[in-house]
């Protein structure tokens, strides 16, 4: 146990010390943040926070325990843990707690200056902090009550005008500014439809009344503007005794200069079952894991990161075996977690679930058998290597692909839907480095009869769809509140959308001379402007400044060549999660196409490190699968123990996830050898080779087989239903296959095999496992009790479909 | 490059094998439809046997190429629903045809099937087994072998191959080329069953798709054919070449007068090139020295000598200089970022270049500009529509101009290949939207032809050649005026008939010399109904029949008819009809664009039987000159009208 504490004494500067210890409860040291306090105006603050030290390096905060003595109250106060000014001048305040103290210096200067609330930040902003300007409120597109702010504040001279302007001005009292609607409204002095928002004893308040008061005026240009925010602290663990934190936003203006922001700060927790936020930056938990807060001022942000552990009686950590990088990463997080993983799954287990995620099928009895036979230690290894050089993980996988990159008849026409799917198939099967094929798509141009890529081209038939279907797809972000308004919870602006659809606007398209298909093309003139701003917009790679393209150039090309950088923030990161959520059935990034700043990796250095094997490996998707699939964490059984039983995002045991529309419909026809007929294809295609979704197939349908209208995973429906259910009981899809005498079973009968003998064959063919004693003794009595053997065999072959062994993964 | 052989046209070759009119046995119409055809045999200077697949076939009795007939073989199932839909021909193949793609029509005596094309292979053929079908049951195919089959919906078909390791066998399916719907795909699977090669798209071919195998090791590979989205039917027919054979995308340039190519190909020696002319070009077979058997493609033949163009050419400083007398320009897309350059001089008036390169097998799509000497772009073509690229300019001041020619969607290879036609006085470009003219016996027949004139006002003179004995064309000049017109033909009244023919224009306008202009055929596409596919390629021929006699006939008594301004004249036309109690024949103007010259009118006429006289007016407003004059006689029968066209009469309205 002491080991333990001692790795996360290591790993942590804030690390709380052990419970248990003699002295671990009684404060030893204080540290004050910040440590030196610079008030300048009359209205400037300063939050403090106190952490204590007890003795072990245990950290805790007691901002809410300590007592706050200024030295001189002519020069500055505290109230409630914040510093005020009073008068010019230099102070200390001593802070203690308990038989701590520390004292630090305060300097004030200014108070007798004036100190207009300025409208960009202040007033701005404390419209966000009360909620005016949410989209639920006035900053839904028609506002409400005849009140229309910006949302959240992205628009500044239009809420400028709404709030001097309209009505005549009724808004503000600059006379009697309590009296203005502004404040009466949200203080519900004035029936208001939203509620309270606001409290007269708040900053907010007295921020929109003092600005009513200084006649609702707007700061000089020269004022200096936020730069950014920052939250401290940034990252901070906590044992039990660690149950809550005050945070404190500092701004960073472009002066050079700080304030603190801590109260004009809209916060949001990732995971209130983790720990919530107060209004006034207090962090609280609510139950063990991690959490990260978002901190928003306008539309700068910054995150915080809280670990929240609980000393889990018994937990003993058993140093489980570690195959590669994947599984110490992974095994670091559970040990700071106390997350037990679950045993290494068996053979059986692993040979169906690992041909289903490479091939999307059942494993065949042939290789059932030769995997079983198999007395090498690496047989698994083997295995792997196997299926990943089928070409029915290249069809699988493809699939995958032509999901996402909505490979339909609908807007590819048939044989541009089919073109493309074998180009897809093409690029998995040569391993196509995911560089090569992301830049050959975004870059791709010629007739798509040549050139399948360039369908990518029709899928996407403007810069709007093509802004936002490639930042879904290769970004991991999604953009798209961007395109009305600056995103309310990220840090992408309407700038930036436009910006990246300029390098997707000149893309031409013109019908080709061979019936359905098109030509794509680039052509050398037109714009895009910011709608709200009017600027013509040049090409803008994420997180850079613009980049002038000359009008000669491919400004897809531009963009391409930034994405698919070894370098590049988002790609190699994007990609390797998606992967990695393919294969584990949740993303370290959860949606995995949801990147930001409030959705945090499970595991950043386990992300960190794919990201790395990807990039550094010649973006071989193969590559990276491989070491995935060799870890001991992709090996884990899906049985949980009292210390996982609770987990299901750190990878302590293998996700249980229902088989896909296309998986479940090719394991039945794999198990009952009736192929599914299809209109117009081979009789030979499964339903992971379908080019394009089956107009009118109920049972994939109903199985949740995307229809390739968005560039989402999340088409895919994963939700079970009651038609499913009705399918798999008495559908005839299952219903005739089990029955149909050219099937598998019928031929095992027409071949005289004994009733044990096809009962284990079913096991084998649909579970890759031999049936154990009382499932076999119950399955022959069950066809013995039956007059119709045949009939009594369809039976166990439907009870094995509609097990959920069958019908899940695991 | 490569030294060809002289070229011997197609109409020579018409001229020596349908020298015998052949006499057809009149007979009631009868539709005819083909599908497919399968073919035995057909190579040059053997007898084939060609089975034809479609719908009202019974009474077919020849099978038309531009090398002669097939005759009907067995009257096999004569009267049954089998002979409806499948008759057989047979003949001799002349040792002088070309292997290549070949056009044919199944002809009765009274109609015709629309143009079909079929490939003449010197591969050994070999009949389609319906095994194919089953990739288990696959049948074992020689190693040289050609076979014509079709493809049914959801069913590839599959060929096994015996091959010893090392050995090299090339694939090539005709499929887009010879009209067929099938999208085809290629693919090799290994004696493991893996593939090992997949062919769906080769440039240059339309869509169809070539493809070599190298063996590793001895054993059955299997050969799968199918359509790319698993469609098939009827019209989703192919044939298919397996053997040792140069594989061969075309040629550079694609357009050519001269005896010297370039083999876009593997035939980088490919030893003796065999032509002969297939229609609108001819065919071209490759044989190479380590080949037993030839490629095959064609070449699209030009009348102006040609300038190929000349690396490097990348900027307007280094461009290739034109000779004013050139008016064919060849070139190719070396890199994705090559611009090709030309000096072109031009005289004031309209400067016209055409692109020619989807239509000749291309997959280019090019953007042309013209520049001045300053470096300010003047002109650009229209990239929109699907149609090749055409640069028109209207040139204000003599001199020297610089043309560029790029890649719309910057593709680039040896396939990437252009053909430019220029025009510095203006283009005039005639076609019609029918490829077959039905002539009753003793009437007439009429062919809409389309002047669609940039920077021209010349009156165009029609010339038909291959006009076969008892058919005849009326005169006709397309005045500067018109925009349409009728090229008629009269068939006489007791002979049966058939041929192919070529129609020509000529620019009358004194001093001026220009290259005749071919009038080409353009299907009009339905696009809510495209109806079957056919090969994009420039068409050029037409096909005359005689038929089932004219219920009436109208003839008038001059060919030419003049008029002065401000005064009339008449025509006396005279009526011949088989109806026992006629009714009037009303004579009145075509239902085409500009079918009266302005100025000018016509009163009504009514003719029972016999002669007429019809008055043409010259108002003061006319415009002299000549014009092609088109009237049309409609019988009305109850409810039912019938129509046949007027000879073409020109009318030369004079001053005074």
């Amino acid at each position: 146990m002491l080991k333990y504490w001692s790795i996360l004494a290591l790993t942590c500067p804030y690390i709380s010390a052990s419970a248990d210890a003699a002295d671990g409860n009684s404060v030893q040291t204080l540290t004050v943040t910040p440590d030196a306090v610079s008030l300048v105006g009359p209205r400037s603050r300063q939050q403090l926070a106190v952490s204590a030290n007890s003795g072990t390096a245990q950290v805790v905060d007691v901002t809410e325990d300590a007592t706050f003595i200024s030295a001189d109250p002519r020069i500055a106060i505290v109230e409630e843990g914040i510093v005020k000014p009073v008068g010019d001048g230099r102070t200390t305040v001593t802070v203690r707690v308990e038989d701590a103290s520390r004292e630090i210096d305060v300097s004030v200067q200014g108070t007798g200056q004036p100190s207009p609330v300025t409208f960009h930040t202040e007033v701005l902003s404390a419209l966000t902090k009360a909620g005016c300007n949410m989209g639920a409120c006035h900053g839904s597109p028609s506002g409400k009550g005849g009140f229309r702010l910006s949302l959240r504040g992205y628009d500044p001279p239009l809420d400028l005008l709404t709030l001097r302007g309209e009505f005549y001005g009724r808004r503000g009292n600059v006379l009697s500014p309590e009296e203005s609607l502004l404040l009466q409204k949200p203080t519900m002095e004035v029936a208001h439809g939203g509620g309270q928002r606001l409290r007269k004893e708040t900053s907010t308040y007295r921020i929109l009344r003092d600005w009513i008061a200084d006649g609702m005026t707007i700061e000089p240009d020269h004022t200096p503007h936020l730069d950014r925010i920052e939250i401290l602290p940034a990252e901070r663990v906590f044992l039990d005794r660690g149950t809550r934190q005050q945070l404190i936003v500092m701004g960073c203006f472009s002066d050079g200069s700080k304030r603190d922001l801590t109260d004009l700060t809209a916060f949001d927790s990732s995971d209130e079952s983790v720990a919530t936020i107060t209004d006034s930056g207090v962090v609280l938990k609510e139950g063990r894991g991690e959490v990260t807060i978002l901190g928003r001022v306008l539309d700068r942000m910054a995150t915080s990161r809280f670990t929240f552990l609980n000393d889990r009686a018994g937990f003993i950590w058993p140093n489980p075996r570690v195959t590669n990088t994947i599984d110490s990463l992974v095994y670091d997080k559970l040990k700071q977690l106390q997350i037990l993983p679950s045993q290494r799954c068996t053979d059986s287990d692993f040979i169906r679930r690992v041909t289903l995620d490479l091939a999307g099928r059942l494993p065949t009895l042939q290789e059932l058998q030769q995997f079983n036979e198999d007395r090498s230690a690496d047989k698994r290894s083997h295995l792997i290597d196997r299926l990943l050089n089928s070409e029915d993980y290249a069809s699988f996988w493809s699939m995958k692909w032509g999901d996402v990159l909505r490979c339909n008849s609908r807007r590819l026409t048939d044989s541009g839907a089919h073109k493309f799917r074998r180009w897809l198939f093409d690029a998995v099967n040569r391993d196509m480095p995911l560089d090569q094929f992301t830049h050959e798509l975004l870059t791709a141009t010629g007739s798509t009869q040549f050139n399948p890529a360039a369908n990518y081209w029709r899928a996407s038939r403007d810069e709007i769809d093509a802004v936002e279907t490639t930042a879904q797809l290769f970004l991991g972000i999604r953009i798209q509140c961007a395109k009305c308004h600056n995103h309310p919870f990220e840090k992408w602006t309407q700038d930036d959308y436009y910006g990246v659809a300029a390098a997707f606007n000149r893309v031409g398209r013109k019908p080709d001379d061979l019936p359905d298909h098109e030509l794509i093309y680039v052509r050398r003139s037109g714009n895009v402007k910011q709608p709200r701003t009017g600027e013509v917009m040049q090409v803008r790679l994420l997180l850079q400044e613009s980049v002038t393209v000359p009008d000669d150039q491919d400004r897809r090309r531009v963009f391409a060549d930034w994405l698919t950088k070894k370098t590049n923030p988002f790609f190699a990161r994007s990609l390797a999660n998606r992967i990695w959520g393919h294969l584990m059935g949740r993303g370290i990034v959860e949606p995995v196409d949801d990147f930001r700043d409030s959705n945090p990796p499970s595991n950043a250095a386990l992300l960190d490190y794919l990201t790395n094997e990807l990039s550094d490996n010649g973006f071989s998707a193969r590559h990276l699968i491989r070491i995935i699939l060799n870890s001991q964490a992709y090996q884990r059984s899906t049985q949980q123990n009292e210390f996982n039983a609770d987990d299901d995002r750190y990878f302590s045991h293998a996700a249980t996830r229902m088989l896909t529309a296309e998986q479940l419909l090719d394991s039945v026809c794999q198990l009952t050898g009736v192929m599914e007929e299809y209109p117009g294809l081979p009789s030979s295609t499964r339903a992971i080779d379908l080019v394009d979704p089956p107009k009118e197939h109920r049972f994939l349908q109903v199985f949740g087989q995307p229809q390739r209208e968005l560039p989402c995973e999340c088409e895919r429906s994963t939700d079970s239903n009651l038609s499913q259910a009705l399918q798999l009981i008495n559908g005839p899809v299952i219903h005739d296959k089990i029955r149909n005498e050219q099937g598998r079973l019928h031929q095992w009968i027409r071949d005289g095999r004994s009733n044990e003998e096809i009962v284990r064959l079913l096991y084998q063919a649909g579970l890759s496992r031999q049936p154990n004693a009382n499932e076999l003794q119950i399955a022959l009595k069950h066809i013995a009790s039956n007059k119709d053997r045949t009939q009594s065999l369809e039976d166990i072959t439907w009870a094995v479909v509609n097990s959920k062994e069958f019908l899940f993964q695991h | 490059m490569i030294p060809l052989r002289s070229p011997s046209r197609i109409l020579s070759i018409l001229s020596c094998l349908s020298a015998t009119v052949v006499v057809l046995i009149l007979n009631s119409a009868h539709g005819q439809t083909v599908h497919r055809s399968e073919s035995l045999g057909l190579a040059p200077g053997k007898v084939a046997t060609v089975r034809i697949h479609g719908s009202g076939l019974s009474e077919a009795m020849h099978l038309w190429t531009p090398f002669g007939e097939l005759q009907r073989a067995v009257r096999d199932g004569e009267g049954t629903q089998s002979a409806d839909t499948k008759i057989t021909f047979t003949g001799n193949i002349p040792q002088t045809v070309v292997p290549g793609v070949w056009r044919y029509r199944v002809l009765n005596s009274t109609s015709t099937s629309s143009e079909q094309k079929f490939v003449v292979d010197d591969l050994p053929s070999h009949g389609l087994a319906d095994t194919t079908e089953d990739q288990r049951s696959a049948p074992r195919i020689p190693p040289n072998v050609c076979i014509d089959g079709h493809l049914n919906t959801a069913k590839p078909r599959f060929f096994r191959l015996d091959l010893e390791a090392g050995a090299s066998i090339a694939a090539e399916v005709f499929a887009r080329r010879i009209d067929s719907e099938i999208d085809p795909v290629l693919r090799v699977l290994n004696p493991d069953g893996h593939e090992i090669a997949y062919c769906d798209d080769t440039p240059g071919l339309f869509g169809d798709a070539q493809i070599r195998v190298i063996a590793n090791e001895p054993g059955p590979y299997l050969l799968e054919l199918r359509d790319v989205k698993h469609s098939g039917g009827p019209s989703h027919f192919f044939h298919l070449r397996v053997g040792t054979f140069p594989l061969i995308r075309g040629t550079f340039p694609r357009a050519a007068d001269t005896n010297e190519v370039a083999i876009l190909g593997e035939a980088t020696d490919p030893g003796t090139l065999l032509r002969a002319s297939s229609g609108r070009g001819f065919n071209v077979a490759v044989s190479a020295p380590d080949a037993e058997y030839s490629g095959l493609t064609s070449i699209y033949e030009v009348e102006e000598s040609t300038f190929r163009e000349a690396e490097p050419n990348d900027t307007s400083a280094s461009g290739n200089t034109i000779a004013p007398t050139v008016r064919h320009i060849a070139g190719q897309f070396q890199s994705p970022t090559d611009v090709d350059w030309y000096r072109v001089s031009a005289s004031k008036g309209t400067l016209v270049v055409t692109a020619l390169t989807r239509e000749l097998g291309s997959p280019a799509d090019v953007v042309l500009q013209l520049w001045n000497d300053e470096g300010k772009k003047l002109f650009e073509s229209d990239d929109n529509g699907n149609t090749d690229a055409q640069l028109v300019a209207a040139v204000s001041q003599p001199g020297d101009y610089f043309l560029s020619v790029s890649e719309l969607s910057g593709q680039s290879g040896i396939d990437w290949t252009y053909d430019l036609l220029i025009d510095r006085d203006g283009r005039a470009e005639v076609f019609t939207t029918i490829d077959t003219v039905l002539i009753p016996k003793g009437g007439t027949a009429s062919i809409p032809l389309t002047v669609k004139r940039i920077g021209i006002k010349a009156p165009l003179k029609v010339n038909v050649e291959g006009l076969p004995d008892g058919i005849r064309a009326q005169p006709l000049i397309i005045s500067e005026y018109q925009s349409t017109a009728f090229l008629t033909l009269t068939a006489e009244s007791e002979i049966d008939s058939f041929a192919e023919l070529s129609v020509s224009c000529v620019d009358t306008t004194d001093n001026r010399k220009t290259s005749p202009i071919q009038v080409t055929v353009r299907r009009p596409v339905d696009k809510k109904s495209p109806g079957p596919f056919r090969c994009p390629e420039i068409a050029t021929n037409l096909f005359a029949l005689t038929t089932s006699p004219a219920p009436f006939s109208i003839r008038p008594d001059s060919e030419l008819v003049k008029v002065s301004l401000q005064s009339t004249a008449v025509i006396r036309f005279t009526v011949t009809t088989n109806a026992a109690a006629p009714s009037p024949i009303e004579i009145t103007v075509a239902d085409l664009k500009n079918a009266l010259p302005p100025g000018v009118s016509i009163d009504k006429l009514a003719i029972t039987n016999g002669t007429g006289e019809l008055t043409i007016t010259a108002a003061e407003a006319a415009r002299p000159g000549v014009f092609a004059l088109n009237l049309v006689g409609t019988r009305k029968r109850d409810k039912d009208s019938e129509t046949q066209p007027v000879p073409t009469i020109m009318l030369e309205i004079m001053n005074p």
